[in-house]
Formats: structure tokens, sequence, C-alpha cells
């Protein structure tokens, strides 16, 4: 094997059951245990800083951007919304707060964390979030599907709800059920939209998602339609997430498509063009969402 | 709720070459080793993705990859209407033919393999045998070097091509743009693919950093053989996740809009337009069938 000049040692991650993923050649920064999870920081001569959570990557430096900007400015530009009340569930790199405070049409956010020392640790190894002093922004550090259901009884619901967890670390290990989805459906206006996330991997005889071993999959959620009438599917893909296509799917009760959308707006990753590609599914794909 | 066990990590097997501190690393069983003069060939399977063939350590294929060869395929071969279409495969990739010879148009492909033991394998492990056997194929165990010199010289067999599919890495960096252009027909078309490497300092193609001799698409730049150089993206599940696919062209046609309808396992003709529509990181020159563009670092 030829010998790398990166310095660091070998790492990978343990995958979803798929048996494929990146090996990384890298150096450990930093390594704590919060109340939740285990939490490293790497660095890495290519990808720059990569944020491990539980075993898993959530993110580097080089590459974040694209999941951000992704899962953000489909669901705002692909249709149009005025004064948009966002709600993070998870988000605690701030990637996604970055992302949503970048439209002059939201006027509210809110980041419903559950670890406090991932906001921290991000911000100070990562350095990719949003403000948080922005006066749009209110950050909670709490349980989302307790948030969730407290907020829809009291009848606060949201025009974009963005579902930024982890697939599988401890603190979402629960998140992935019925009632997170009830909730989730609760706190979600009649013409708003939710974005959730997987990794899709397409097998010779099989499809696998990463959230496979949870209680709830996506491929449940389509096939039921309990709790959204409408789920369409686009994906990108994150150079150092594990062994398959990032799909993001989009949950709405009206049906309504995001897929082409109503202005430009040019990011690192994001264009007009890049947001009605995304739609453009494999065929395998296409037959799996209907 | 499906029970997941997670592969030990002991078991995995990583892929050599590690230019930028990234390989692919799979959870593997061997099934099969040859040993020839020139290389050495391990066939493992995956029990996800099939088979996985390594030539010298370094991944060669893997068995349900289609996402890597209908795009590589269907886009230049349907992008542009012919009534008859010669392919040359450099490279004796069994899947890859096999996609080529779907389209009844193509009339013939000359398949140009240096290693015969692959060409066994393809044919005894990996199921391509039929393929191999088809009326319209025809097999040279050359260099791809020697084909192109054969065509230069009008040997028997060895006419101008309109699709050369690049696809053999031994060779990628040895074949030159002026050798190439002169194998292909006026309205012909050459694809070749690399990995886009999204670093946090600058972006780069992977075999920029890979290898001390020149890529074709860096070769092709810094000449005058191809009037244009279109890329498309292919999503991938390896590597780096952003294949590029390249389109080496003498007349400047655009391969964006299908001619024909086709649906493959990953094809389709929505999909061949959105890989014309490139994410804003993409390097610019390469991007919509702008014409050829110095070859410089690409910025982010």
């Amino acid at each position: 094997m030829t010998s790398s000049t990166h310095p660091g040692a070998w790492w990978h991650e343990q995958t979803f059951g798929i048996g494929v993923t990146n090996a990384l050649k890298m150096q450990k920064l930093y390594a704590t245990r919060s109340e939740f999870q285990e939490i490293e920081v790497y660095e890495h001569e290519t990808f720059g800083r990569v944020l491990v959570l539980d075993g898993t990557v959530q993110l580097s430096e080089a590459d974040e951007f694209i999941y951000h900007e992704m899962a953000v400015h489909v669901p705002l530009l692909g249709r149009r919304r005025e004064q948009v009340e966002a709600l993070i569930i998870g988000g605690g790199d701030g990637g996604i707060l970055r992302e949503t405070l970048k439209s002059p049409n939201v006027s509210r956010v809110v980041m419903v964390e559950i670890d406090p020392l991932v906001v921290e640790i991000s911000n100070r190894w990562i350095g990719c979030q949003g403000d948080y002093d922005d006066p749009r922004v209110t950050l909670l550090y709490a349980d989302g599907i307790q948030y969730m259901a407290q907020s829809a009884a009291a009848g606060q619901r949201f025009d974009l709800i963005i579902i930024d967890a982890t697939d599988s670390t401890s603190p979402s290990k629960t998140l992935w059920s019925a009632p997170f989805y009830q909730s989730l459906a609760a706190c979600l206006k009649d013409d708003g939209v939710c974005v959730d996330s997987d990794i899709l991997a397409h097998g010779k005889d099989q499809v696998r998602l990463s959230r496979d071993p949870c209680d709830v999959s996506v491929f449940d959620l389509i096939e039921s339609q309990q709790y959204f009438a409408g789920v369409e599917g686009y994906y990108s893909k994150v150079p150092l997430y594990p062994g398959g296509y990032f799909a993001f799917f989009l949950y709405t009760k009206d049906r309504i498509s995001h897929a082409n959308p109503y202005q430009e707006y040019h990011g690192r990753y994001y264009n007009a063009g890049a947001h009605r590609a995304a739609f453009a599914l494999p065929t395998w794909w296409r037959k799996l969402l209907h | 709720m499906t029970e997941i066990k997670p592969e030990p990590y002991q078991d995995w097997w990583r892929e050599a070459g590690s230019e930028i501190g990234l390989t692919n690393a799979f959870a593997l069983q061997k099934a099969h080793e040859v040993k020839t003069p020139a290389h050495k060939l391990e066939l493992y399977s995956h029990h996800l993705f099939g088979w996985v063939l390594v030539v010298d350590d370094r991944l060669y294929s893997i068995e349900h990859d289609p996402g890597y060869r209908e795009m590589l395929v269907h886009i230049p071969l349907l992008g542009r209407k012919r009534d008859a279409c010669r392919v040359l495969m450099l490279g004796g990739a069994g899947a890859i033919l096999r996609e080529i010879l779907r389209h009844e148009f193509v009339t013939e492909v000359v398949v140009v393999e240096s290693e015969p033991a692959l060409l066994e394998i393809e044919r005894d492990w990996l199921g391509h045998g039929e393929a191999l056997l088809d009326a319209r194929v025809k097999l040279f165990f050359h260099t791809a070097e020697a084909a192109l010199t054969a065509v230069a010289i009008g040997a028997p067999g060895f006419a101008l091509f309109d699709l050369i599919v690049h696809c053999s890495p031994a060779t990628q960096r040895a074949l030159s743009p002026q050798s190439l252009a002169a194998c292909l027909t006026d309205s012909g078309v050459c694809v070749d693919s690399d990995w886009l490497v999204l670093g946090v300092k600058q972006n780069f193609w992977l075999r920029e950093m890979t290898g001390s001799r020149k890529s074709l698409l860096r070769s092709a730049s810094e000449n005058a053989s191809f009037q244009t150089i279109q890329s498309y993206c292919g999503l991938s599940p390896w590597m780096t996740g952003y294949r590029g696919f390249f389109l080496y062209t003498k007349d400047s046609h655009s391969y964006a809009e299908p001619c024909a309808d086709y649906t493959g396992t990953h094809y389709n003709a929505d999909l061949h337009r959105a890989s014309f529509l490139l994410p804003t990181f993409w390097p610019a020159q390469y991007a919509t069938n702008k014409l050829r563009g110095k070859f410089g670092g690409i910025s982010q």
C-alpha cells in the first residue's frame, strides 16, 4: 500500500451495515464525552477540520456547505414564502442556521439542540456556524420531540422545519419514531415544508438507508402517508459521508412540489440549475418513491 | 426494525494510494487472485455491491455501479443522433461493454485490453462472457497506444471511430490528445472521467495529484487537438463522490440534450440533462460547452 505523506493515522467509521466507507488519514485534535455522546475533532490535510460524533462523521470544513446549502435553499427557494418562521431540530454545528439566516424572507429561527457541548465545540473548532446573536434567532438546549409537542400544543407552527440530527448516534436513537413524526406533523403549517435527510446506499438487490434500524424509516413514511400527504426526494453527495448518495426528503401536507426555484441564488454549491438537477433522480430511486 | 451488525474493523480492505489522505474502505471477502507478469488481480465479494475487482491494490470495478457505467456510456451515445456508431473501448471492463451494446445503432466495438487475465475474470467470474462474444465485438490484446497507432497506419479493423471510451486507469496518462483525436471521425467524441476533490484550500482533479505524467484532461487543455472539452457531473457512492466526465470533441457539439429516450437502471433522459447543470464549485472552464480554457488551479 502506498504510504501517505499526510500526517496522522488511518481512521474510518463503522457504517450502518453497508460495508463501505471512506478511510481518512488524520490527526485527532480534541475529544470529550458530553452527557449525550462522544465528540471528537480531527484535522485532515485536504479536508480540514472533521467533526465526529459517536464515531460518525458529521462534517468537514471542506464539504459542509454542500449539505447545509441544499438542506436550506431548496425548500426556501422551491416555493415563494414571506416571513418564514423556521425550526431547526439539532443543527449543533451551526451550518444550517448560517444558511437559513442568508434568506431575507426568514423572519424567525428557533434552533433546538439537545447537546450544548456540540454547539460549543463546533463554534470553537469548526467555525461554520451562523450568527447566534442575530435578533431572528432563538437557541434552545432541549429535546426536539418534547419541544415540538409543546409547540404544537401551544398552537405554534412553522413554515419550514429542518431536521438536522445525527442518524444513529446516541441522542438521535429515539428520534425516528412515531411520536417524533406525530409532533413534526403537528408543528408544521398546512402549507409548510419539512426537510429530512439520510444516506441512501443502492446495492445489487436492495436499497439501504442509514436509519433502517430505527422504528420508522423514510420509506415507512412514504408508504403510509400517515403524517404527510407528500414526500418529494432530491439528492446530492457529501464526500465524507460513507457509501451512498445523500438523500433529502421534503414532507408536505399539500403536496406542492419544490423542484423549481422561483428565483436564482448562488451559493458555493447551490444555484438554480443545481436545484433543478437535484430532483432528476436516478431510475432506481424514482421507482422507490413511486 | 432491521438488525444490523457492525463490520469488524480488522476485516476491512483499504485501497492503496493515498495521495489525498482518503481511500475507499470495504468489508470484503477474497474469492480469487491471479498474478500475471504485469499485474496482480484480486476479486472480492461484497454483500451489498457484489464483485469488487482490484488491480494492483487499486479498485478497478464494482459489480453494482450503474451510476458510473451508464453515465459514462449513454450520455455520449445518446447526446448525438447517429445512425451507426463505431466504438473504441480502451480497457476491457465487461460491464461498460454491456452498456454500449444495449444500443442497436452501435455497429462495432473494438475492445483493447493488454491484460488477458482481466478479460478471463470478466468472462468467468463477472458474467460478461455474453457481451464479449457479441458479434459486434472485436477483442485486441494490445496496449491502448498500440491500438491508436494501428488506427493511424490504417491497420485492418482500425478505421476511425465515432466514440472512444477511455476507461482503463492503467493507460490513463499515457495517451496523447493528438493520437486520440486522430482516431476520431470529425463528429466523434472521446469520453473519460476523473474525481473532483473538494479541498479546504482548493479543489482539484485527483489525477493531478497522482502519477508523474499529465492527465488527458490537462494535455488536451493545453493543445488544440480538440475544439471543446465539455464536462458533466456524476454523483457517486465512492471516493470523493463527484465524478467529472469529460467529452472531447472536434466540432463543439453539445451532448447535453438526449436524442432518444432510454431508461437504464440509473440513467434516464432527465438525469442526462441534469448532469450538465453543475454545482457552483464546478470548474467553470469545462461547464456548459464553453470553449477549451487554459488549465489552471480550480478556485472555490
